[in-house]
């Protein structure tokens, strides 16, 4: 059951002390009355000198049964004005029991109408907090409650609106991103291949030339812009759909001794490897994801600088550590390196750390960074490993 | 209701009143009848010596009822009463259940005279093991010289004490 937390507000108090005054009164009012009665019947019961009547002596038979009746009635009355004081006694003590959980059942009721659309509209602000802006209150209850709830479902409809507002103004920024890095990433590849044809061109016209001499430099020159085109598709087509990770379980350490295989003989990459633990991951993000980093690393070192892999078990966790020496990156930057389209290279489409942190999200792990600057910095791999 | 008005007197009232209550019923068979007894406890400390000087016949009612097989095979109501003679200054006590009075000159042997409840019911042998059940009442009077009626009940704070007690009639004892 949902655990209830009341803490009466300004109206509550007034409304806790009137009845605590209220209550105080009949109390003290039921008390003193009590006193009252405790004392005539002390004086009652002190009253016996009617039967001092009895002792009177030589009475004739008629002032006899004229004593007797007197006797009698007054007898009945004690016994009356006994009974009535009991009687009061006992109804006002009723009364008064009544009062109190009456005026009780009566607090707890108008507290629980005012309580509870106060606790409609925290539920209801915590929605907005969530972002769910769509929340709107009926608008019930006394004046005051329904011109506050009026108020809150003007602020949502707003606020929805704004968000709405937005969200497209997100995606347009986003888009005008994208256009921008596309155009100047095309216009790169395309400027070297235009000038090669024009030199075609030039050596074409002039009857002179010798057109053979400089075709093998064109043909490579469009050939590796063609093939920066096509690897610049392939970074936009791979960042855009991420498939379902397809896991499987293996050795993480053999995994990298296979990726870095290729960089070892030009690049000084050291390793690191506890061996003796495997992991459940997508093989193919997984070599994705050390390609990426490793061959940021690569780009951030000097040539010869080395390059530090590690693999340690933290508890049930595989902690890869890619770790280079090279110019660190900016505080301002470490917040933004995981975001796509953010890249301080010349070249490039800034999607390979973003790429990096999909792959890693969408197998249930994480990746950190961390980075000082002249020293170099650090990409923290933790991925949970498999008892299998 | 009795309930909720012992919890006010104890938390508003500082009425003593009365708290009667019967000790367990006793009886034993003979010659098909079943004599029935038991006594009052608490019941006419307070307030009761007024109204027994009253000069009015002040009854006390309980009722006897008994169960067998699940239904009730007699029912009868008896009465003790008590008047006080002014003149004499003496108390003459009525017993219904046992058929008898007394003349007593103290309260003290009134309350007693009062608080003992005896009767003999004729039984049935086939009625076997019965469950007889006593309840007691205090009823409302008219005092004659100022012309008021009172309910003693509240007396008894409105409450009417019971007992109870099983019995195999087909043994005799």
């Amino acid at each position: 059951m949902k655990k209830i937390s009341f803490r009466p507000g300004f109206r509550s108090f007034i409304l806790i002390i009137y009845v605590l005054i209220t209550v105080s009164g009949l109390i003290l009012l039921n008390s003193f009355s009590q006193a009252k009665q405790r004392q005539i019947r002390t004086i009652l019961d002190e009253q016996n000198s009617i039967d001092r009547l009895r002792e009177i002596k030589h009475l004739s038979a008629a002032d006899s049964l004229l004593v007797n009746d007197a006797i009698s009635a007054y007898n009945q009355s004690k016994s009356i004005v006994n009974v009535t004081l009991g009687e009061a006694s006992m109804y006002s003590a009723l009364i008064l029991l009544g009062i109190i959980v009456g005026s009780s059942c009566l607090f707890i009721f108008l507290l629980s109408h005012i309580s509870k659309p106060l606790r409609e509209l925290k539920n209801a602000t915590d929605q907005i907090r969530k972002g769910n802006f769509a929340v709107h209150l009926p608008e019930t209850g006394i004046h005051e409650m329904k011109m506050l709830k009026n108020s809150f479902n003007m602020m949502s409809h707003e606020l929805e609106a704004i968000q709405k507002k937005l969200l497209v103004a997100e995606k347009e920024m986003i888009w005008k991103d994208l256009s921008r890095i596309l155009a100047h990433e095309i216009k790169n590849p395309l400027t070297p291949i235009q000038l090669a044809i024009q030199r075609i061109e030039e050596r074409l016209t002039d009857e002179d030339s010798d057109l053979r001499s400089l075709l093998p430099q064109t043909i490579d020159i469009i050939s590796q812009e063609i093939e920066n085109l096509r690897l610049l598709a392939q970074d936009f087509s791979g960042f855009a759909k991420i498939a379902q990770p397809q896991q499987s379980i293996f050795n993480p350490a053999d995994a990298i001794r296979e990726i870095c295989k290729s960089y070892m003989d030009n690049y000084h990459i050291r390793l690191e490897m506890r061996p003796d633990m495997n992991i459940r991951f997508d093989r193919t993000h997984f070599y994705q994801i050390i390609t990426n980093i490793v061959q940021n690393a690569i780009d951030a070192s000097a040539p010869d600088a080395p390059i530090d892999i590690t693999l340690v078990k933290d508890k049930r966790f595989a902690v890869i550590s890619i770790k280079d020496y090279g110019a660190g990156i900016e505080a301002e930057d470490m917040t933004r390196i995981f975001e796509p389209y953010f890249s301080k290279k010349s070249k490039g489409t800034g999607l390979g750390l973003a790429l990096v942190k999909r792959l890693t999200e969408v197998n249930s792990s994480i990746v950190r960074a961390k980075s000082k600057i002249g020293e170099g910095s650090t990409f923290i791999l933790i991925i949970e490993g498999s008892s299998e | 209701m009795a309930g909720i008005m012992s919890l006010s007197l104890f938390l508003f009232s500082s009425y003593t009143g009365n708290d009667p209550s019967m000790r367990t019923l006793s009886g034993s068979v003979s010659n098909n009848y079943l004599q029935l007894s038991t006594v009052f406890d608490y019941a006419f400390d307070n307030d009761f010596t007024e109204v027994f000087k009253s000069g009015k016949q002040i009854p006390l009612y309980y009722r006897v009822e008994v169960r067998s097989a699940g239904g009730i095979v007699f029912q009868k109501t008896y009465y003790n009463s008590v008047s006080y003679d002014n003149m004499k200054g003496s108390y003459k006590v009525y017993q219904s259940g046992i058929g008898q009075s007394f003349e007593l000159g103290s309260h003290n042997a009134v309350i007693a005279a009062m608080s003992s409840l005896a009767c003999s019911i004729p039984i049935e042998r086939k009625w076997g093991t019965a469950t007889v059940a006593l309840e007691a009442w205090l009823p409302t009077v008219e005092f004659p010289q100022i012309k008021r009626k009172v309910d003693l009940m509240v007396l008894w704070k409105y409450r009417r004490p019971t007992t109870k007690g099983t019995f195999n009639l087909r043994l005799s004892t």
